[in-house]
Order: C-alpha cells, then sequence, then structure tokens
C-alpha cells in the first residue's frame, strides 16, 4: 500500500507514511476488496432462499454487517496518531 | 376520511416541526459564512452521522431503488447499497485528510481545496461549474418524488403542482432562515425518521408477502436480473461510479469539512455500515416484492408509494414522513452547498468582490432562493424517472476523482497535471453524456468510467512532464499537523514527531 503516498516508499511496507498522519498496519486495507468479492459470491443463482429472499443477498447483508467490526479495528489500530486527536 | 385526515395530521406535523427548527436555529445561528455554511465546524458524532446520512439518501433511495428493483431485480442492493456500505473507508481515505486540511487553510467550498491545493483558480471554477450542473436538476428531483409521494398518501385529487410548492416552500424556510445549523438538526430528526420509517415498511410488507415471492420472481432475485442490466460490466460500472461520485457530491464533500475533531469520523466509519444495511436491504426487497401487488405499472418510480398504500394509514404517513425526510434533507443540503459555490467562488473568488461576513450570509440566501426557483421549474415538467436523472448527475460529480485522489496522496501531481487530467475527465464524461462523442468508444461501460481511466493517464503523465508547486507540496505535506504528529516507537508508546522535513 505504500504506493498510496510516495513519501513512504522505501519505509516499512506495514504502514503508509504522510505527513497527514501515518497508518498503522495499512495491510488491512487489502481486507475490503476481499469482503466486496465475497458480496459476488453466488450473485448467480436465486437458490437457495429464506423467507424467500436469496441466499447471496443474505450473504452480502452480513458481509455489510462484518465491515462494523472491520472499521472497528481500523480506527483502533491503523489510524494516524495526531496530538490534536 | 378519518385516515385522510390522520395522514394530513402526521405529514402536516412533521412538516411544522422542520420550520420550526428553521426559526428557532435562525435565532441561536452566528450570521458569519463559517456558522452559515459549516454549523461552526462543531459538529459531533451523532449529529455529522445522521446529517451524512439523511443527505446522502435521497428520492434516489427511497423511490429510485424500490423502483429499480421492481424493474431490474435485486441487484440495486449490490450496485449501490453494498457500495455506500464500503464508501465507510473513504471516511478514513479522504474525508478525514480533507478535514485536516480544511481545518487548517480554513476552507468552506469544496473547490477551495482544489484552487488551494493546485494553486489553480480554473481547477476550482472547473469544479464549481460542474457542481451547479450536475446538481441543479437533482434537486428538482427531489421536488418531484416529494410532491408525488404526498399525492400518494393524500390523495390523486390533489394537483401536482400545489404539492411540489408546500414541498419546495418547507426546504426553503429551513435552509433560509436556519443555514447549515438548521440543515444539520433537521437531517438529523429525517435521518431517525427515515431508519424507522423504513423498517417499519420492511417488516409490515415482508410479513404479508416475503415467503411468496420464491416462485414468480425467480429472474429478479439473482443477476443479471429480468433486463439483463446488471451484467458484471453494468455491476462493476455502478459501484465504480457510486464509489467515486459520493466523496464528490459537494454536500458531502462540505460535511467532512463540518466535523469537530477526528474522533466524529472514527465513529462515523464504525457505524455507517449498518445504518445503509438497514435501509437498503429492505428498500430493494421491498420493490421486487411488489411485482406481486402491481405488476404491471405503467412507471416504476410509483412502486413506492402505492406499496405504501397497502399500509394502515398511520404506519403510512410515519414512512411517507420518512420518505419525506429522505428528499427534503438531501434537496437542503444540495441548496446550501451550491449557494456557497455561488456566493464563495465565483462571486468572491472570480468577481474580487470583497463582502463582510453579513453580506455573504444574504447573499447566500439569495443565491439559494434563486437555485430553488430553478430547480422549482424544472420539476415542473420532469425530464425522466428518478434513477436515470440520477445517474446522469452521479456522473458529473465522479469526473474530478482522480484530481481528488493525486491531490490528497501523490506529491508528485503538478498544476498542469491536474488541470489536464480534470479537463479530459469532464470533456469526456460531457461529451458522452450530451451525445457528442461516438457511444462505441466507451463500450458498455458508463461514461464517466472510461472518462476517468483517460484522465488519470493524462493526470499521471503531464505531472511527470512537469514540476508540482512546491509551496503548497510543503504546506499540505509539511504542515502544522505534521510537526505536531505522532507515531508509535518501536516499543509501542507514543512519542511526538517533530519537523517531519
Amino acid at each position: 500500500m505504500s504506493g498510496l503516498n510516495p513519501s513512504s516508499q522505501g519505509e516499512a511496507s506495514s504502514s503508509i507514511n504522510g505527513h497527514f498522519g501515518r497508518m498503522q498496519q495499512a495491510w488491512v486495507l487489502w481486507l475490503y476488496p476481499l469482503l466486496w468479492l465475497l458480496t459476488l459470491v453466488g450473485v448467480r443463482s436465486a437458490e437457495p432462499q429464506i423467507f424467500g429472499i436469496p441466499a447471496w443477498y443474505l450473504s452480502a447483508g452480513l458481509l455489510i454487517l462484518l465491515l462494523v467490526p472491520l472499521n472497528f479495528y481500523v480506527v483502533r489500530v491503523c489510524w494516524p496518531r495526531m496530538s490534536n486527536d | 376520511m378519518t385516515d385522510t385526515a390522520l395522514s394530513f395530521g402526521i405529514v402536516g406535523a412533521y412538516l411544522l416541526v422542520l420550520a420550526g427548527i428553521g426559526i428557532w436555529s435562525y435565532r441561536h445561528t452566528g450570521q458569519d459564512p463559517v456558522s452559515y455554511f459549516l454549523a461552526g465546524r462543531g459538529l459531533g458524532s451523532l449529529v455529522l452521522t445522521l446529517t451524512l446520512l439523511a443527505t446522502l439518501l435521497s428520492a434516489f433511495t427511497f423511490i429510485g431503488v424500490p423502483a429499480d428493483g421492481y424493474t431490474h431485480g435485486l441487484g440495486i442492493f449490490l450496485g449501490v447499497g453494498v457500495t455506500d456500505a464500503f464508501i465507510s473507508v473513504l471516511f478514513f481515505l479522504l474525508g478525514y485528510r480533507l478535514w485536516l486540511a480544511a481545518k487548517h487553510f480554513q476552507f468552506i467550498t469544496p473547490s477551495e481545496f482544489f484552487g488551494h491545493r493546485f494553486g489553480s483558480p480554473l481547477l476550482a471554477l472547473l469544479y464549481s461549474l460542474s457542481a451547479l450542473l450536475f446538481t441543479a436538476p437533482y434537486i428538482s428531483i427531489q421536488i418531484i418524488a416529494g410532491a408525488r409521494t404526498l399525492s400518494a398518501v393524500l390523495g390523486e385529487g390533489i394537483p401536482y403542482w400545489p404539492l411540489a410548492i408546500i414541498v419546495a416552500v418547507v426546504i426553503l424556510a429551513y435552509v433560509l432562515l436556519g443555514g447549515s445549523q438548521a440543515v444539520v438538526w433537521t437531517d438529523t430528526l429525517q435521518g431517525i425518521i427515515l431508519i424507522l420509517g423504513m423498517g417499519a415498511a420492511f417488516v409490515a410488507i415482508a410479513g404479508s408477502l416475503g415467503r411468496d415471492a420464491s416462485a414468480e420472481l425467480e429472474a429478479w432475485l439473482r443477476l443479471p436480473g429480468p433486463t439483463g442490466r446488471w451484467s458484471w460490466q453494468g455491476l462493476i460500472s455502478y459501484q465504480l461510479l457510486i464509489l467515486m461520485a459520493v466523496p464528490l457530491f459537494p454536500q458531502i464533500f462540505q460535511r467532512f469539512y463540518m466535523a469537530k475533531n477526528a474522533q466524529v469520523f472514527k465513529t462515523m466509519m464504525v457505524v455507517w455500515p449498518l445504518l445503509i444495511l438497514v435501509i437498503f436491504f429492505p428498500a430493494t426487497l421491498i420493490g421486487v416484492w411488489g411485482r406481486l401487488v402491481f405488476p404491471t405499472l405503467e412507471s416504476a418510480d410509483q412502486i413506492m408509494p402505492l406499496m405504501l398504500q397497502t399500509l394502515p394509514s398511520g404506519l403510512a404517513a410515519l414512512v411517507i414522513s420518512a420518505a419525506l425526510a429522505a428528499l427534503m434533507s438531501t434537496a437542503d443540503s444540495q441548496l446550501l452547498t451550491t449557494s456557497s459555490l455561488v456566493t464563495r467562488d465565483l462571486i468572491y473568488t472570480h468577481f474580487n468582490r470583497q463582502l463582510s461576513p453579513l453580506q455573504e450570509a444574504r447573499l447566500g440566501r439569495l443565491v439559494v432562493l434563486a437555485i430553488a426557483l430553478a430547480s422549482f421549474a424544472i420539476a415542473l415538467n420532469p425530464p425522466g424517472v428518478i434513477v436515470e436523472i440520477a445517474t446522469w448527475s452521479f456522473q458529473g460529480s465522479a469526473m474530478l476523482f482522480p484530481v481528488l485522489v493525486a491531490g490528497l496522496y501523490w506529491k508528485r501531481t503538478s498544476r498542469a497535471g491536474a488541470l489536464a487530467g480534470g479537463l479530459v475527465s469532464s470533456a469526456l464524461t460531457l461529451g458522452w453524456l450530451a451525445n457528442l462523442l461516438p457511444q462505441a468508444w466507451r463500450g458498455d461501460w458508463l461514461p464517466v468510467i472510461p472518462a476517468v481511466v483517460v484522465g488519470t493517464v493524462v493526470l499521471i503523465v503531464v505531472s511527470l512532464l512537469t514540476p508540482p508547486p512546491a509551496e503548497r507540496v510543503a504546506a499540505y505535506y509539511e504542515g502544522p499537523w505534521a510537526e505536531e504528529a505522532q507515531e508509535l516507537d518501536e516499543t509501542g508508546s507514543l512519542t511526538t514527531r517533530k519537523n517531519l522535513t
């Protein structure tokens, strides 16, 4: 993820170093496209269904729910430390 | 008659409360631009989250999404709902950085960021003009949908235009009187009503229709849907459009400036996916299930109001209030932000007129009135269905996405590169939307997708060939916040960093 900011080139790959602040454990950002890809699983079929709702639709909803703990982790661990927070 | 009186009572009381908030805010808010346009940069987590939610969700969500589900199946949930949930990470990657810069450089409008970061008034003007061009029709959609929604509840006997006037006048009342302070407080109320209303509608409708859906609606319950709209290319095209457009909506962009502190972004990022889920999950299903009750509608946009008519009248009035909340909260924010673009960017910057803060706030109110009248004129003769107009409007916002990302993350971006990339992306998008360019060149993609790709390439190439604005790069990447930034040392404890040059 160092490509997000040229100033991070040559530094530890686990963080994004910018003067807007330094992001810790930037590899976590890759979990977002992974979750997005999972929302596409099974979308070509209307079966199986639960209460008349296709399983892929329910699982996409559950994956959105998974964003809550993932975002919580980003906020607690990855967010740049700034003295004015 | 009793049912109609009850509906009138609930919806009327709701509209009166909104107007009351406007009057209260007028007496309790400052008249300077930061107070009028940015609520004094003092919004906490709850209020900013709800105003952002209510601002993002509009007639497009409440009426357009069920209508799209009715016609094209459940794909709109992936196309818009899932993408809107993933946008929460952009609060961190884009919104937080914009807030830092706006706080330090005292930006009020979105275009001030573009103009200042690249030292280019022309780039600021490009953003302002595109925002005005693409936002005005979107405001009119809210008025159209508001009038039609009221008509569905209050009875078909009432003509369309008086209802459009009621919606426009109530929005104007609290925007003109209270500015952003009134807008964020009404948004907070509207956000709560929106969530409760959609939840109530879903429970009531699912209870009677949900289990019957499987056999008759098979094509609507899977991709690419009965019309083939949600092919892989169609889906990814739409997801990219939403991802790029939402942070650049002027009314969303400006809300990033309103946060009181960084904690607001953190809270918002965590709760946002949940809020999006409880709105989009039911909205799409209600539209698809609507086929079981109204299989042959002339206009798909009618489905949500018609489904509401199947509910008990008191509940229907509550949900109607939620629909009105969705569209009015978007329209008020759009009016306020576009007026700030005109007063701050066009008159103040480009015509070099020095105005006192009070004059600026007064001028802002006049501009709100003028834009509302223009939008109302469009609403009297609607140019198309909601999703089509919204998709057109979203592309106007998305076309400057590469410039925004480059401005926040790529030091090497030069003024010429940003300007060239922005102009090429905008020209291609407008060219395709206006049918001035061969449609075959863009394949099956939405126009803005190839336009942004070409614009990004131009931005990179021109930036590499021209020098970046050294003074601005230093100001943004070595600013006071950087000098005070802290990092975790090897032992895991916080240490203050100084002079990060």
